[in-house]
């Protein structure tokens, strides 16, 4: 029996020390620590993370952190490959706190689904520098030109440069 | 624990990339990283009919006729994209995309490495640039790793993981752009790997690796495990994970915990 562990131990140093390892790893919600912990232990992390509302939940719970004033600006309607698209840009004092899509109209379920990845995307980023377990948020942003001149012109509305 | 920390937001290079400090962004070396990152646009994009490398792309101009500056930043960048070429075993190959040579692939990162020297250089201290989720931070005064979430490939506004960063660290998913990467080598769609991240020193390479990760799949892992400093993982569409040893996985509930 005492030799099994040192074929595999072969096994794994043949093949260049890569581990494969099937892990179950339960998302993370972005969100406050303590909201983190919580959503978590419960186990119910399905309940989070998926739609536009888990977006203002995170976004109104930083703004609760500070006393400055909340304001947004929705950028410019801006026609795309699949639609078109507006962008809704949320800040607190100069910290933004929040990127949502204000509208939308597609033409067809795969701009969708890149519409779904998109805000979170950019939010996430934008909201890591105000959590305090993680330091940032690693993963492609969204590049389409026309979400990107919408948040810009959102931002110029709010007095960014 | 928010003291003195600065942020700065520069919409650029068809993204936001953020600036961040846990102290003061020195004024002098963030107007210097923002117009690094407006130079890099300028000539590499290819979203700009006129920038130098879209001219190059559609033969309008000859690397000879381009401005000597701008074809010196052509030529580092298109070398630094022959290396990727070669570590990836080709599965990061920006001559094989369609409408001519396409470094997008690279220049992200490399642009983000460079907005950080940018910072150093005026004396940041302690600072992440995020291009766009390609990230460069410069190592911490704490002697601590940054603690960066991955993006979780399937469920928006999650992460798939927490991992301790030192200077550099990209992830490429098929949220990027969803069925458009394709493996050159073969000339298929990218399929069975659906998010794969490099961490190492140098920013413009995890970025490129990362590519190829997510193209070829794991079994590149082997490949990136030999390079000095650089570790990987990716997942699949199974769910299943795989990672060279070296990746410094946080643990969920210790960084929750912080």
């Amino acid at each position: 029996m005492s030799r099994a562990p040192k074929v595999l131990a072969g096994t794994i140093a043949g093949i260049a020390g890569v581990l494969a390892f099937p892990m179950s790893h339960r998302p993370l919600t972005i969100a406050s620590p303590t909201t983190n912990a919580k959503s978590n232990s419960s186990g119910s992390s399905s309940s989070s993370g998926t739609s536009n509302s888990s977006t203002s939940s995170s976004s109104s719970s930083g703004a609760a952190a500070g006393s400055t004033q909340v304001t947004s600006a929705t950028g410019t309607d801006e026609a795309f490959r699949y639609g078109d698209i507006a962008v809704k840009v949320t800040i607190k004092g100069s910290k933004i706190t929040a990127v949502t899509m204000a509208s939308q109209n597609e033409t067809d379920s795969r701009s969708q689904e890149i519409d779904s990845y998109a805000i979170p995307q950019l939010e996430s980023q934008v909201l890591a520098a105000n959590s305090a377990n993680i330091q940032g948020v690693s993963g492609a942003t969204f590049t389409s030109q026309a979400f990107y001149d919408s948040v810009v012109s959102a931002l110029s509305q709010l007095g960014f440069k | 624990m928010m003291g003195e920390s600065s942020t700065h937001l520069e919409p650029v290079m068809g993204t936001v990339v953020g600036f961040f400090s846990e102290t003061l962004l020195p004024i002098n070396g963030l107007k210097d990283a923002v117009e690094e990152l407006h130079e890099v646009d300028r000539i590499f994009s290819t979203w700009k009919l006129a920038s130098p490398i879209s001219q190059l792309r559609s033969g309008q101009l000859e690397r000879s006729s381009l401005d000597e500056s701008d074809a010196t930043l052509i030529d580092e960048v298109l070398s630094r994209c022959t290396l990727a070429r070669e570590l990836t075993d080709g599965a990061f190959d920006p001559w094989a995309m369609p409408g001519g040579v396409d470094p997008t692939g690279l220049v992200k990162g490399w642009a983000a490495a460079r907005a950080r020297e940018a910072l150093l250089r005026a004396g940041a201290r302690d600072v992440m640039v995020n291009a766009g989720g390609d990230i460069a931070v410069s190592k911490r005064t704490d002697g601590q790793l940054w603690r960066v979430g991955v993006r979780h490939p399937s469920q928006p506004g999650a992460l798939a993981a927490v991992i301790g960063v030192e200077s550099a660290v990209a992830t490429s998913g098929n949220y990027e752009r969803p069925g458009q990467l394709v493996d050159p080598t073969s000339g298929r769609t990218a399929r069975g790997t659906i998010s794969a991240t490099v961490v190492g020193p140098e920013l413009d390479l995890a970025d490129a690796l990362a590519t190829g990760l997510f193209v070829r799949g794991h079994s590149l892992l082997a490949r990136i495990d030999e390079l000095a400093g650089y570790e990987a993982f990716c997942i699949d569409e199974g769910g299943r994970w795989y990672s060279t040893p070296g990746v410094r996985f946080v643990d969920a509930t210790q960084a929750a915990a912080c």
